[in-house]
């Protein structure tokens, strides 16, 4: 715990306008979108590559090369049709000055689909691909409910999101030589978010308060990447890839509606919801991975490693920063690793793998902590903001099976379980993640 | 909407990668322009008298277990070399293992007896047939993926050892024409060319 900042913005409820919190902690605000939104925590999809702990750049031996490493695709020898589902469950529990929440959200929908052409050469290979991928989850649900003395009332904070990050992705990859290939992607980001915040206070003599919060928005952006992979002996093989900066906008609708309850019993309700717009710009920075597969008949071998500065991620065209601690970091760079390992049996055409990733969170930064209060006879809306501390850095263990029928066919399962725990003053977050995934594979 | 738009460094940059790429480099996409024209007495030229191999494979070429070789290493146009080599029907992939659907050459067995590994349909079992020296029919062969083309290839292109009915029906017919021919030209007391010429 670095420091707390508490910010009262001394609104009449009829005042509180987002207009007025855009101006006065539109960072903060960006910061938290951020990670709401999952931008910088995708975690990638496939039953293969998770089995594989997501170490895959230099593996990138199938339709997953688009999302790894496009020089990846040079190696790819026949069409390839493929199809996945993504299933993520979330439980997660937020211990708020004392009182435990404990929520757990799941979802499904589609993990990836994409066709692989290899076109017809001579010597050397030409490969185009393309696909979209689920890279990453935005369901985001807490509670955080507490009885606070210094308000003389319970203040509850609630928020629902769901959404999906889909990266739809078009790439290539060619030998330059029987051991060099290259390739690129372009990749075009998507989502769609809804989400309701709930804002409540329930104070003396049945005095109450809610603020309600309905959020539609897009999610739209495009980066590039580019791949390279070094085949050493016909046993090792490494192979990097540098992504651009992601441009990102984020844009959408909102609704604010809220209704309150003073001590005397009058009640009041909003006749017109206020109704107002977002539009903000992000610019996620440049980004390395790099990795090595050691790849026997029957054994594979992969380790990756990525690093990405998020320091130097943008808001609206200014490096994000802690608007009460400008000297103070709220995104640090980020080293993630990934080993992996796979086997195949001799005597029947099925591989088992097992995989571990670490993930660290790049947040360094704050929480809000939004609440309402009274102050006879005002209703005041907060915000705390808080530093986090993380007590468990996020890691992921993972484990997968596949095989291959009747030589054009493979069927794989993937199975992703991590977990992280982060602290503020006066907040606890747990996380349990479990991700999903079942792909199959036609290759023509 | 994206008000970014790509600055001239990064657009320069990008233009570099993709033209050393397209510019010209390891990956060919057709075939150079050869002289085809067949020696006297052959009927044909076939891929197999320059290729040991209907594709390029490199000592780079990452190995898997028999099983996965074919799904991942074979392209799927070898099929269509294979059609180009003369076959009478592209090997169809099947159901039941037991069937040597996939075998080019009939007469010649792709393994030991009581040898499943590789299954038939695998591209280990096509590459040991088009490995087999000329006249061999024994099967016996080395796995291509760990051959390092022109350093131990074999010095005589590999060829056919036998012929398909519909082969041998069209060779008899080309004969009988041919027997015509010479009669005809000895009637005519001149001389004959010294060989059939075809280009593919």
């Amino acid at each position: 715990m670095k420091s707390r900042y508490v910010l009262t913005l001394f609104l009449m409820v009829m005042l509180v306008s987002p207009l007025f919190f855009s101006a006065a902690n539109a960072q903060l605000l960006g910061i938290l979108t951020l990670q709401r939104l999952s931008t910088l925590d995708r975690l990638g999809t496939g039953a293969r590559t998770m089995g594989l702990g997501f170490a895959f750049t230099a593996v990138s031996d199938d339709a997953f090369a688009l999302l790894y490493n496009p020089a990846g695709l040079s190696q790819i020898g026949k069409k390839e049709l493929t199809f996945g589902i993504h299933h993520s469950q979330l439980d997660r529990s937020d211990s708020y000055r004392g009182n435990l929440a404990e929520t757990s959200d799941s979802h499904t929908s589609l993990g990836h689909i994409a066709l692989i052409y290899p076109y017809p050469t001579y010597r050397g290979s030409l490969v185009l691909g393309g696909g979209v991928f689920r890279v990453g989850n935005s369901d985001v649900e807490y509670i955080r409910s507490a009885y606070r003395s210094d308000l003389d009332g319970t203040v509850t904070n609630m928020f629902v999101q769901a959404g999906s990050i889909f990266q739809y992705r078009f790439g290539f990859g060619m030998d330059l030589s029987p051991r060099l290939s290259v390739g690129a992607n372009c990749v075009i980001w998507n989502e769609n978010i809804e989400y309701t915040e709930d804002l409540s206070y329930r104070g003396i003599q049945d005095s109450s308060y809610v603020f309600t919060d309905n959020v539609s928005a897009d999610l739209d952006g495009i980066s590039l990447e580019f791949g390279l992979l070094m085949k050493f002996t016909e046993n090792l093989k490494a192979g990097l890839m540098f992504s651009t900066p992601t441009w990102l906008s984020f844009s959408g609708e909102a609704i604010e509606d809220y209704a309150w309850t003073e001590r005397n019993g009058t009640a009041w309700t909003l006749d017109d919801p206020w109704l107002y717009t977002v539009d903000d710009e992000y610019t996620l920075p440049m980004s390395f991975r790099g990795g090595l597969a050691f790849q026997l008949e029957n054994l594979l071998l992969a380790a990756d490693a990525s690093y990405t500065d998020y320091s130097q991620t943008k808001y609206n065209g200014i490096k994000l920063y802690n608007e009460y601690n400008r000297g103070a970091e709220v995104l640090e760079p980020t080293w993630n690793f990934h080993l992996g390992s796979e086997i195949s049996f001799p005597w029947y055409p099925i591989r088992v793998r097992g995989g571990y990733s670490y993930m660290p969170i790049q947040f360094v930064g704050t929480e809000e902590l939004a609440y309402v209060w009274e102050e006879d006879p005002e209703l005041i809306l907060n915000g705390d903001w808080e530093d986090y501390s993380v007590r468990d850095k996020r890691q992921y263990y993972n484990v997968g099976f596949g095989c291959l029928i009747d030589r054009v066919l493979t069927l794989d399962f993937g199975l992703a379980y991590g977990k992280f725990e982060r602290r503020t003053l006066h907040l606890s977050e747990k996380f349990k993640v479990t991700e999903v995934t079942v792909s199959g594979s036609y290759r023509f | 909407m994206m008000k970014h738009t790509l600055n001239g460094r990064a657009l320069f940059l990008i233009l570099l990668f993709f033209g050393l790429v397209f510019s010209g480099c390891f990956t060919i996409l057709n075939h150079p322009q050869v002289d085809m024209e067949t020696e006297p007495g052959e009927d044909y030229r076939s891929c197999s008298d320059c290729h040991t191999h209907p594709y390029h494979v490199t000592p780079y070429d990452p190995v898997y277990d028999d099983y996965w070789t074919d799904y991942y290493l074979t392209p799927w146009w070898s099929h269509e070399i294979y059609r180009e080599y003369g076959e009478e029907e592209i090997p169809s992939r099947s159901l039941y293992p037991d069937r040597e659907f996939n075998v080019r050459d009939s007469g010649i067995s792709t393994g030991s007896p009581g040898d499943s590994s590789p299954p038939p349909g695998t591209s280990v079992s096509r590459e040991r047939i088009i490995q087999t020296s000329p006249g061999d029919t024994t099967g016996t062969a080395t796995d291509v993926r760990k051959r390092i083309p022109g350093k131990d290839a074999p010095q005589q292109p590999a060829k056919r050892s036998r012929e398909t009915n519909a082969q041998k029906k069209a060779k008899e017919r080309e004969q009988k024409e041919k027997d015509k021919e010479d009669k005809e030209t000895k009637e005519d007391e001149k001389k004959t060319s010294p060989g059939k010429k075809r280009k593919r």
